[in-house]
């Protein structure tokens, strides 16, 4: 009893509120900007690399040829990226960041390493849940007379929406994570707060609040995802 | 209106090569329905896919109101396909979509009506294969035969001339497989459409078909008229399908001595509403007994085929008793014989 009377004390006691719903705030921008540039640039890669890929390939030996080296160049460069560590990936970065948004530092400047560390890795989700489509779907728009883009928009895309959802649901938390360690780079975020206060200053009241925070964050994130996905599936 | 010549097609998976298509010549009418009938892997589906060129052929041509489809570039290619329904056996539907949506799918991509007006249409095809009250569900709460009639609304959105049906019937209830046969038998009547149908099942066959192609192994290896596929098949393939169907061709045999004959008498057409085998009876003056046979309709066509024992002691006695078969327009052929 005495132990939870200390603790309520002590949470009473809390004055960071302010830190940590501006770092939150911080979290929550970072990682939604981040999100929503790596599911367009992650998307388009991954529909390439489906449309690209050895199931279909054209018959027209020009094209084929075309298709087979958009496929090697693409993975290769979507395998390179991925296997940097993401803390190495925001070092090297820095130039490149400060040249796009003017900053390396805050959350303006976290947001570009985050989107090139995980538009990689939506864009292989993607191309794994387009190979989950059913192949009826794609021969069913080629019968019809369908151009690539049609079948992409109005057949594709509408076929793996919730499993699509569901890949961006994972993706948003992964984001989640990077993000924290994005913050410690260049400051901002729950992750750079749980670091300077827990980390270097021993503060552990703090650093389990911020956790705390991020967990509920991650949890509403996937409960939403999965309603979304709920909703979605048709079958 | 389709000519296939010659086409051949090879899959070549590494080192192994498939001959799918040996060879295959076909002439398909405007206006009938073809049937291409054959074991699993005879190469039916893809000669069916030669058609609208989801499949090209290694060699051959495929010509369409004589025009060289595989010349066609892709917007051509395109554009023809917009002009060809195709059903599928496992229907194809987009899970996500309402029937609606997916009649109107082919319309959107053909981009010739306006949004109002594709509704309409959707509305009109729906309407015209019988399920004009579903529209707004989605396929997985329609049952296989309505769901198969989704996939010939769709089939039908553009107003196709021509209609290809990839074992359209396969995955169905032997009730809804009835429903699906006679709503083809319909709609081509209505609309004077060109089908090809592809199917392992003689029944599909002899409901629908004007006209089959029996393959084998990559080959056609019996063409022509379903009466006549069916009452003279010539090859073991044709025989043997016709057999599990249901549709006996053996040939009992009879033949105990020397003046014993078996022959196989069949007809179709007008003269199978006359009583044939009494009037034979009669006008040749010799009595024979039924072993075998069966009488009924192949599509619109009546027909009778039956083996027949005849006791004769004369050559010529057989022979006029050909004669007078032949003059009735019946198809006599002698089975066991010790004359010959």
């Amino acid at each position: 009893m005495a132990l939870i009377e200390k603790a309520w004390a002590d949470l009473r006691g809390f004055d960071y509120w302010p830190d940590i719903g501006e770092a939150t705030l911080e979290t929550l921008t970072m990682t939604g900007c981040a999100l929503l540039f790596t599911v367009i640039v992650g998307f388009v890669l991954g529909t390439l690399l489906f449309l690209t890929s050895p199931a279909h390939r054209s018959s027209r030996p020009a094209y084929r040829r075309v298709q087979i080296w958009a496929y090697r160049i693409l993975s290769f460069a979507i395998n390179l990226v991925r296997s940097i560590p993401f803390l190495i990936l925001l070092i090297l970065l820095i130039p490149a960041t400060r040249g796009l948004v003017g900053t390396s530092l805050g959350t303006r400047g976290a947001i570009p390493p985050l989107v090139i560390a995980s538009a990689p890795f939506f864009a292989r989700l993607v191309e794994s849940v387009l190979r989950e489509v059913e192949s009826g779907v794609l021969e069913t728009c080629r019968a019809i007379g369908a151009t690539t883009r049609q079948t992409v928009c109005w057949a594709l895309l509408p076929e793996a929406s919730a499993p699509l959802f569901a890949a961006i649901t994972v993706t948003a938390i992964a984001l989640i994570g990077y993000s924290a360690m994005a913050g410690v780079i260049g400051g901002g975020g729950l992750g750079d707060l749980a670091v300077r206060y827990g980390y270097q200053r021993f503060d552990t009241q703090v650093m389990i609040v911020t956790v705390a925070v991020l967990v509920l964050i991650v949890q509403i994130v996937q409960w939403g995802g999965d309603r979304l996905v709920a909703r979605l599936a048709h079958n | 209106m389709i000519k296939i010549q010659n086409a051949c097609k090879v899959y070549s998976t590494g080192a192994a090569e498939f001959q799918a298509l040996n060879d295959v010549t076909l002439r398909i009418a405007r206006g009938e329905i073809f049937g291409i009938i054959g074991r699993s892997g005879a190469g039916k589906s893809t000669l069916l896919r030669l058609i609208n060129h989801l499949e090209e052929p290694t060699h051959g041509a495929v010509l369409i109101d004589d025009r060289d489809v595989g010349a066609l570039d892709a917007r051509q290619l395109r554009a023809l396909r917009q002009r060809i329904g195709f059903v599928f056996q496992h229907f194809n539907l987009l899970h996500s979509k309402t029937v609606t949506e997916n009649v109107r799918l082919p319309l959107k991509v053909a981009g010739r009506l306006a949004p109002q007006a594709q509704r309409q249409r959707v509305r009109e095809v729906l309407a015209l294969v019988g399920i004009a009250d579903q529209g707004d569900k989605y396929p997985a709460a329609l049952s296989g035969g309505q769901r198969q009639r989704v996939g010939i609304a769709r089939a039908l959105a553009n107003n196709p001339d021509i209609l290809l049906c990839d074992e359209a019937t396969s995955a169905l209830d032997p009730e809804s497989t009835a429903a699906v046969l006679q709503l083809l038998l319909d709609i081509q009547r209505r609309l004077q459409l060109t089908i090809v149908l592809v199917t392992h099942s003689m029944n599909v066959i002899r409901a629908v078909a004007d006209r089959v192609a029996v393959m084998d192994r990559g080959c056609v290896v019996e063409s022509g008229r379903v009466a006549d596929v069916f009452l003279r098949p010539c090859h073991e393939v044709t025989r043997t399908l016709l057999t599990e169907s249901g549709f006996d061709t053996s040939v009992l045999s009879g033949a105990t001595d020397l003046h014993r004959h078996v022959i196989e008498l069949s007809y179709d057409g007008a003269v199978a509403g006359q009583p044939l085998l009494s009037r034979i009876a009669r006008e040749s003056g010799l009595d024979f007994s039924i072993l075998a046979g069966s009488a009924g309709r192949l599509k619109d066509t009546a027909f009778g085929r039956f083996s027949i024992e005849l006791a004769v002691e004369q050559a010529v006695q057989l022979q006029q008793f050909l004669a007078v078969c032949a003059t009735h327009g019946v198809h006599a052929k002698l089975w066991h014989s010790a004359w010959h």
